[in-house]
Formats: C-alpha cells, structure tokens, sequence
C-alpha cells in the first residue's frame, strides 16, 4: 500500500509546481488567488498522504489546520484588494 | 521513491522562494509567500517535525498572508503603491548578489561547523520529563524548562500592538471598511466559525501530550476573529474598548504572575510549584491563546484604519 501512498504524493507534489506556472501566468489577480486556493486543497491532500507514509498523526492536525485558514486568503483578498479597484486588475 | 519525493519538495521550495523574491508584483509575490508557507509545512512534516509544521500553517501561510494581502488593499487605496519602480541599478545589484551569497556561505559554514554541544540537551529534556506537568516535550520545554523564551516572545507581540494602538490616530475612525454582504459568505461562516473554535481550542488541549499549544490556537482564533471581522460583525463594537485592552494583555498578565508568584514562596523566578505544574501551564496557555487571538485581531484592524491626514498630504506633494 505505500507504494500507492507515494506515487500519489509524488503526482500531487508535481502537481502543485505546475501550479506555479498558473500563479506566475495569470493574467488577472483572481486567476493567480483561484490557482493559489488550489495548491491549499492539494497541500492537505499532500498532509494526509505524509500521515499515512509516515505514520505522522500530527500530520492530520496540520491539514485541518490548513484546510481551516484557506478560505481566509480569498475572503481577505475579495474584501480588501478586489473590490479596491476592480479596473486596474490587469495591472497589479 | 521516498528520495525522489524530497527532491521534488526541494524544487518547489526553492522554485517558489525565488519567485517571491524576484517577482516585481507586490501581489504576487503576497501569493507566492502563502504558498511557500504551504510548501514548507510539508517540509516540516517531512522532516518529522510537525510543531513547526502547525505553526507554520497556521501563522505563516494562514495569518501572515491575510496580514500582507490587508496591507496591499491598504497601500493600493492610499495610492501609495508604486507599479513602476525603476530597476536597482547594476552596482547595487552586484552588492547585492555578493552579499547575500557571503551571507549565504557563512550560514553554511556554521550548520557544518556546528560545536558539539558540552552537555546532551535531548537527555536532560527526557529526563527531565515527569516533572514538566505535561507530556509533550515541545511544550514542556516552551513553558516550563525555557518560559523565559516564551514570556518575552509574547512580551514582543504585545509591544508590537502597543506600538499599532499608538501609532492609530482616530479611535473612532477604526473598521472604516464595511462588512462584505455576500449571503454565501455568511453561510459558509456559520459552518466555519464553530469549526475554527472548536479546532482552537482542541490545539490548546492537545499541547499537553501531543503538538500543537497556545500559539496556533491563538491564530487560530485569530483567523475566525477576522473572518468575523471581514464578514461585518466587529469583535469592538460588541466589546468596550477597555475589555480589548485588557485582553490584550490578559496572556502577557498572567504569565508574568504566575511567573513571580513563585518568588513568594521563596522559588526562583519562573518556576511553578511541585505538582501543580500541569494545570498552571495549561491555565497560561488559556490566557495566551485568548490574548494572540486579539493581538492578531487588532493587528488586522490597526491596518484598516483611514490614512493619517499628514500622509495624504505627503501624496498630493508627490
């Protein structure tokens, strides 16, 4: 079974670095948070594979931790800078 | 396999680190750093070390990015956002380069260089153990072997809001920003806000024997405040000014009693009584949590706060 655990974390881990390339791309700054939401769910998807490989189960705490905060990002991110002006959004 | 998942983990903290670095959007490199919070609480995780994994998840890429992504909403409406910075120039590049790589190789130097320690720490923690009144080292060591650290880390968070409170000028101008009116924010709030509380105070909980302790529930908390915050329902307009203040200091308070209590009975500073260690560290943690809560609360709000009206004029000068 560990084997699955790994390959799986592997693809995720890959993944996420092609993620990057979405962050770094765009074009607007929503693209670039929505890619960003993204690497959270995958990194506890990553957390919980780490629990089970390395039988960590603090591992799990720290997913839920994570998957907890994430959304605070996007909210904080529509309140505070999207709605600032939505017209410059090309030009950060 | 297990090689080949730490190279990639490797790559992808390095690769996002530099992006950071070298972005020259301010947003995106705001993005970059909650990823690379992200990336390294794998890291962490992967190094065996998962304290540092849930205070990096709920501080650096939780906390932090909110904090940064607020003062990016902040600079962008005061206009003091500057989009066409010129390139440094090649000298100052060149010093740059240079000095970051010496600093570089002597951080190298002293990771391999490191003295072998006189005495064996790992021993005398585990040896040390029974007597901590919990039993998580982590946090015995935290708040009992070295409270001293500990103390004067929260001392510094309630200097920094210190300094915040100060430097606001208009109490009454504070939370200018009103709350987003998004139904399905409100809905998602009514899942989240119990879920964060209740993982809160769990983490408190679990400090004693397992990772976790005051400092991620703290931002924890934090995190459902803002959320709150952001949403439209403002922790200071339900409390009175003087119950944030003193919660606020509630933390740094009671450590700093029941850390000089000790010398009334003839003990040294910092130490707690025989038996009573346990329910005194957990007494502190409680206190802290609520206080790290609020500091990171009120460090949110701070930065809400309409521009002084001296800066606004040091714009028009502009």
């Amino acid at each position: 079974m560990t084997w699955v655990y790994a390959v799986t974390l592997l693809i995720l881990l890959i993944s996420l670095i092609v993620g990057v390339w979405r962050v770094i791309q765009g074009p607007r700054l929503a693209d670039r948070l929505l890619a960003a939401q993204l690497f959270g769910t995958t990194g506890v998807a990553v957390l919980l594979l780490l629990a089970e490989l390395q039988s960590l189960p603090a591992a799990r705490d720290t997913a839920l931790v994570l998957a907890l905060l994430a959304m605070l990002a996007a909210v904080a991110f529509v309140s505070r800078v999207w709605k600032v002006r939505p017209d410059s959004e090309d030009r950060p | 396999m297990n090689l080949l998942i730490d190279f990639t983990l490797l790559i992808g903290i390095l690769a996002i680190a530099l992006t950071c670095l070298i972005s020259r959007s301010l947003f995106r490199s705001v993005v970059f750093f909650i990823l690379l919070g992200l990336m390294l609480a794998i890291g962490w995780i992967r190094l065996g070390a998962p304290d540092i994994a849930l205070a990096e998840a709920a501080i650096g890429a939780g906390i932090t990015g909110v904090l940064l992504l607020d003062t990016l909403g902040h600079l962008k409406k005061t206009g003091n956002l500057e989009n066409d910075e010129p390139a440094p120039g090649r000298k100052r590049l060149i010093l740059a380069i240079v000095s970051s790589f010496t600093l570089v190789g002597l951080l190298l130097w002293a990771v391999f260089n490191q003295p072998t320690p006189a005495i064996n720490i790992h021993l005398l923690v585990t040896e040390a153990m029974p007597e901590s009144g919990v039993s998580h080292p982590i946090t015995a060591v935290l708040l009992n072997f070295r409270s001293y650290d500990t103390l004067l880390e929260v001392g510094v968070l309630v200097l920094a809001v210190l300094v915040g409170l100060a430097l606001q000028t208009d109490q009454q101008a504070q939370d200018s920003l009103p709350g987003l009116p998004n139904p399905l924010l409100h809905a998602c709030l009514t899942l989240l806000i119990p879920a964060m509380l209740i993982t809160s105070m769990y983490l408190l909980w679990a400090g004693a024997d397992r990772p976790g302790g005051a400092f991620q529930a703290g931002a924890m908390l934090a995190a459902a405040f803002i959320l709150l915050h952001i949403s439209g329902i403002k922790l200071s307009s339900q409390v009175s000014h003087r119950m944030m203040q003193a919660g606020l200091l509630l933390g740094f308070g009671v450590f700093l009693a029941v850390a000089t209590s000790s010398l009334i009975g003839g003990r040294p500073l910092l130490t707690y009584p025989e038996g009573g260690a346990g329910m005194l560290i957990l007494l502190i943690e409680l206190a802290l949590t609520l206080s790290i809560g609020l500091i990171l609360l009120s460090l949110f709000t701070i930065a809400n706060s309409p521009p002084h009206h001296k800066d606004q004029g040091g714009d028009h000068g502009h």
